[in-house]
């Protein structure tokens, strides 16, 4: 048995080593550090995966009932899966871009890193707040002192937006308490009936509006582009991957499946905002010339798969979100990988400025090519249990989800015109002495692609993580 | 057991990446993979023949369903894999020939994946294996045919062939959560004997949608235009997937769930569809200079005629023109890739000049146009047969008008093509040895309908409109003696061949232009006002600094000021936990 604790103890020892060195002007390398907290994380994490997990809990103050409580529930484990290795993944990027001020920013870096597992094992709503928090205003941070264009507007509306979420969040916990007197999910989920559905409705209300932030879904999905853009490629690839993936946990977790009779009232509402954001971020995607900018866009697309998924309240359909979920943080940091290389390579993202590297970056083009035809959702690759799940569940409930579909077909029209200016086509003379992708960066990629093409073929693994819902 | 057929291709596709190029050559592994795959499909037509064989495995279960993918080895299946898998070997055969100069792992690795693709296809037993492999093949046509990825065109033809087949998938998979939804169940078999449970919209809606699916994947009529295109990847690719295999999965499909189909009345739609598209198709090919672009329309117009044998309840007849398709249609896409290497021409025109009256590819164009004319006692004239079985006259008539069509432009390739003698091509093995076997097939292969149609129920006799058939092509033929052979500079065709330019092809395409246009404006509106959205916040935002520069005034440094603060919050804090605590 794995004790969860240790996700908390071993990036805890590595901000330790990382301030002791900086303290005592010994020269510790802090990338090498963090790599090594990385490691064992996802040592302890695989090893838990085949010896299972051992909960734990200690009481702060009893009155409120603070405690830090970390006890797997039903939707924990894919979650964690993400959390645990997009951050490692993302070290190599982070490693390139990051050369001012490491030792701040490994520190931040371990502290969203401990932060994010914990808010998927946490079993305290106050626990999880806090580090909700952590994470929010450590990738604050980041994007403000490492960012690239615009960081400085980019981190303020990151923080504004999220915190606004946030805040609704902690009313929905509040009236929770109030009226089951309990900030512990176990109790909170058998004590939900006691809620009278005029409450409910407002506390469901808050939780949603959270994670239309959070997800983010149309009309408060603006901040987040602008942070894509703004933050370097490490942030980007934990902000897709896992921070995104925050927001749907809560809505499943704290909405879906606590108030299913409020969704069941509000359905059909819930299921246009769905399809309706879904079509127009393809719309919008398909109008931009930036290639992070066309895969922060199309994100949200995903995200809005898995809320139809979530709101349909149907077996398949939350597992198909989860599994979305889980399989866009995996194709998003590939995707935003290759965006910072390309990037690094040719000094420009503009897809009008590129072409041919295809002839220069063989491996580059094989990489990107997977990535793409993953996210349009071909079979064999992971996004296509996630979709057809999803899909599948909001039809049970509500036939017009049908429509969402359409909206893959415009995404796979400017995936692969961006794919097609990117790689194909002459060679533009700027880029005849690129050289292609370095082996640790095929390694990382190849460590992607592998989650996404076990996780197409074997889409039962992420099942088996889940409990029953 | 049935999946046996499918791991030798799998493997060549995983294989070839790994140690092609290093040990071994990459076309010597997919060659083998072929031919393993050819004997095991041959082996199991042999033993499993009538006996309906069906697989199923679960792939994962949720909520108290489970998802199946099941392999099917009925008859068609059977004979569909043996025929795939006999194409294939064909056309890599070819391959050593025509791409000895590409870079080799690329190419035999997609075409590996495409072929293991397409072999799955026609065994699968279950919607969800049916969609997975159909994907699987757009995908995998969609990087061979952009394959020469340098060339612009190239590049942007494998794009307009997946977008184009992607609008199917769509339509394929709505259609599939349609009815697994009302089932329960991916199964096939169960499927065609149960779906009288189906709601009847729900049914007629699905089986709407999977006609678009089967329109879009066979290259029909709203969905042509990027068939011709597709002609940009090298000719081996064309060849199997423009004739056997890829555009044949949009008939296959509507054969093998035929029973749903005409238990919707929506076959008239397929009918009509199928004789709007052979039209256009045969104008087109008239119009066209360029050998493989004939041959691309060619291509509809027969696919159109396996979806008109399916519009009239002849199944069994669509699976015996997709054979005998196939087989010169591939003979012919192989004639066009070895005058393309040794001539490096595929304009119909420039090869006039190169005199080739003489070579030996004289004779296989003959068997493989002969073919597709329907002229006995080649394999086509029985594909006609059976095709023709259950017309009326009126379908007879415009069939007899299509035949006139067919052979007028059929013979205006042949005649400009092999215009006068002199050159002597060279014969090289390994193109040389696809063209004869499948020449020979073309010449003896009509017996084979006398062997299947115990196994299809292919019906078949021979009737009078069938000879009318063949007094049309015996016209079409003569016209264009006239009008090709000896001089093709009559004014009337000229002006016949400029307005049917003008009618399909210009304003066709512009609509389709349009289209896509109307969505990226759509796209551009949506971001204008994604723009002003952002910008909302943005000036909220303003605002919100504006207020915080007046609350920067307390923050004035002023220890007082800090410690009343505090004092009003822990005030404030205390009478919060009074109430809730």
């Amino acid at each position: 048995m794995i004790q969860l604790l240790g996700f908390i103890l071993i990036p805890t020892i590595g901000i330790i080593a990382i301030i002791l060195s900086k303290i005592l002007h010994r020269p510790l390398s802090e990338e090498k550090t963090t790599l090594a907290v990385a490691l064992a994380t996802n040592f302890i994490f695989f090893s838990g995966l085949i010896l299972g997990f051992q909960s734990f809990s200690v009481t702060i103050v009893n009155s409120i009932d603070f405690s830090f409580n970390f006890q797997l529930n039903a939707l924990s484990l894919p979650f964690m899966l993400l959390s645990v290795v997009l951050p490692a993944l993302a070290l190599l990027p982070a490693k390139k871009e990051i050369t001012v001020n490491k030792g701040l920013f490994y520190t931040l870096y371990l502290l969203i890193y401990m932060s994010l597992i914990s808010v998927f094992m946490s079993n305290n709503l106050i626990a999880f707040f806090i580090f909700w928090e952590i994470i929010l205003i450590s990738f604050f941070f980041i994007i403000a002192y490492w960012g690239e264009e615009n960081r400085k507007r980019a981190s303020m509306k990151f923080l504004i937006f999220t915190q606004f979420g946030s805040f609704l969040l902690l009313g929905a916990f509040i009236i929770m308490f109030i009226y089951t007197g309990s900030f512990t999910l176990t109790t909170i989920q058998s004590g939900v009936e006691s809620i009278p559905f005029a409450v409910a409705q407002v506390a469901f209300v808050f939780v949603l509006v959270a994670a239309i932030i959070k997800m983010p879904l149309f009309p408060l999905h603006v901040w987040l582009p602008d942070a894509h853009v703004g933050a370097p490629t490490v942030g980007s690839i934990l902000l897709a991957g896992v921070l995104l993936k925050m927001g749907g946990y809560a809505l499943l977790l704290f909405g879906t499946l606590l108030f299913q009779n409020v969704v069941r009232a509000f359905q059909p509402w819930l299921m246009w905002l769905g399809i309706f954001t879904a079509i127009y971020i393809v719309l919008v995607a398909s109008a931009q010339t930036d290639f992070k900018r066309i895969v922060a866009y199309s994100s949200v697309l995903y995200m809005s798969l898995a809320f139809i998924g979530a709101v349909s309240l149907t077996t398949i359909g939350t597992y198909g979100a989860v599994f979305i979920m889980v399989s866009h943080g995996f194709i998003a940091g590939m995707l935003f990988t290759i965006a910072g290389i390309m990037k690094e390579k040719t000094k420009t993202r503009e897809i009008n400025t590129l072409g041919g590297l295809n002839v220069k970056m063989p491996f580059f083009g094989m990489f990107l090519m997977l990535a793409i035809v993953a996210t349009l959702g071909v079979p064999g690759l992971s996004n296509f249990i996630g979709e057809m799940l999803s899909v599948l569940g909001g039809y049970a409930v509500y036939p017009l989800v049908l429509i969402v579909l359409l909206s893959i077909l415009i995404a796979t029209g400017y995936y692969l015109n961006a794919a097609k200016r990117i790689l194909f086509g002459n060679l533009n003379k700027l880029f005849v002495s690129l050289t292609d992708i370095s082996y640790i960066e095929r390694f990382q990629l190849s460590i992607f692609s592998f989650f996404i093409i076990t996780l197409g073929i074997l889409p039962a693994i992420i099942f088996n993580m889940m409990g029953n819902i | 057991m049935l999946y046996i057929i499918l791991l030798p291709m799998l493997l060549s596709f995983i294989l070839i990446p790994l140690i092609g190029n290093k040990r071994f050559r990459s076309d010597a592994i997919a060659l083998m993979a072929s031919g393993i795959t050819f004997a095991i499909a041959l082996a199991f037509l042999f033993y499993y023949l009538n006996h309906n064989l069906y697989e199923n495995f679960t792939w994962f279960s949720l909520g108290g369903l489970s998802f199946d993918i099941a392999l099917l080895g009925g008859n068609l299946n059977l004979i569909m894999a043996l025929l795939v898998s006999f194409i294939s070997m064909m056309v890599l055969l070819f391959s050593v020939f025509y791409m000895k100069n590409e870079p080799q792992e690329r190419y035999y690795a997609e075409m590996s994946l495409f072929i293991f693709s397409m072999m799955g296809l026609v065994i699968s037993g279950s919607l969800l294996l049916l969609y997975i492999f159909w994907e699987l093949v757009g995908v995998s046509s969609y990087l061979l045919i952009g394959f020469y990825y340098r060339r612009e065109s190239a590049s942007a033809a494998g794009k307009k062939a997946l977008i184009m087949t992607r609008i199917g998938d769509i339509a394929f998979l709505s259609a599939i959560i349609i009815l697994f939804t009302s089932l329960h169940s991916f199964s096939i078999p169960y499927l065609l004997n149960s779906y009288s449970m189906i709601n009847p919209t729900l049914l007629a809606t699905s089986v709407v949608l999977l006609i678009i699916a089967a329109l879009s994947k066979s290259a029909q009529f709203p969905f042509y235009t990027w068939l011709p295109d597709a002609m940009e990847g090298p000719t081996p690719v064309s060849a199997l997937l423009h004739s056997a295999t890829m555009v044949a999965a949009g008939a296959f499909i509507l054969v093998l769930l035929s029973p749903i189909l005409y238990a919707t009345n929506l076959s008239l739609v397929i009918v009509i569809i199928s004789i709007i598209t052979s039209f256009i198709a045969a104008l087109l090919a008239l119009k066209s200079i360029d050998f493989k672009r004939i041959l691309a329309y060619s291509t509809i117009e027969s696919l159109s005629f396996m979806f008109l044998a399916v519009g009239v309840f002849n199944t069994g007849g669509a699976v015996f023109y997709l054979i005998t398709h196939a087989v010169f249609k591939s003979l012919l896409f192989l004639i066009a890739g070895t005058l393309l290497i040794l001539l490096s021409t595929q304009n119909i025109y420039w090869l006039k000049r190169k005199n080739l009256s003489s070579s030996w590819l004289y004779f296989p164009t003959l068997i493989g146009l002969f073919s597709l004319l329907g002229i006995p006692p080649f394999m086509g004239f029985f594909a006609h047969l059976s095709l023709g079985y259950t017309f009326n006259i009126a379908y007879d008539i415009i069939f007899a008008a299509m035949s006139f069509l067919t052979a007028l432009f059929s013979f205006r390739l042949f005649f400009t093509v092999f215009h006068s003698s002199g050159e002597r091509l060279l014969k090289p093995i390994f193109s040389f040895l696809p063209i004869v076997i499948l020449s020979i097939i073309s010449v003896m292969g009509g017996i084979l309908l006398f062997y299947l149609n115990s196994y299809l129920s292919i019906p078949y006799s021979i009737t009078l409109p069938e000879i009318v058939d063949l007094a049309s092509v015996a016209l079409g033929g003569y016209i264009s003696f006239i009008l090709f052979y000896k001089d093709e500079h009559k004014t009337g065709i000229r002006v016949f061949l400029a307005s049917s330019e003008k009618i399909f092809k210009i304003s066709y395409n512009d609509m389709l232009n349009a289209f896509g246009n109307a969505i990226l404006y759509a796209g551009k509106l949506a971001n204008k006002f994604d723009f002003a959205l952002s910008s909302f916040y943005n000036d909220l935002s303003d605002v919100s600094f504006k207020a915080s520069a007046f609350s920067r005034r307390f923050q004035d440094g002023d220890v007082e000021t800090y410690i009343s603060a505090i004092l009003i919050g822990v005030l404030i804090l205390i009478f919060l936990g009074a109430i809730f605590i």
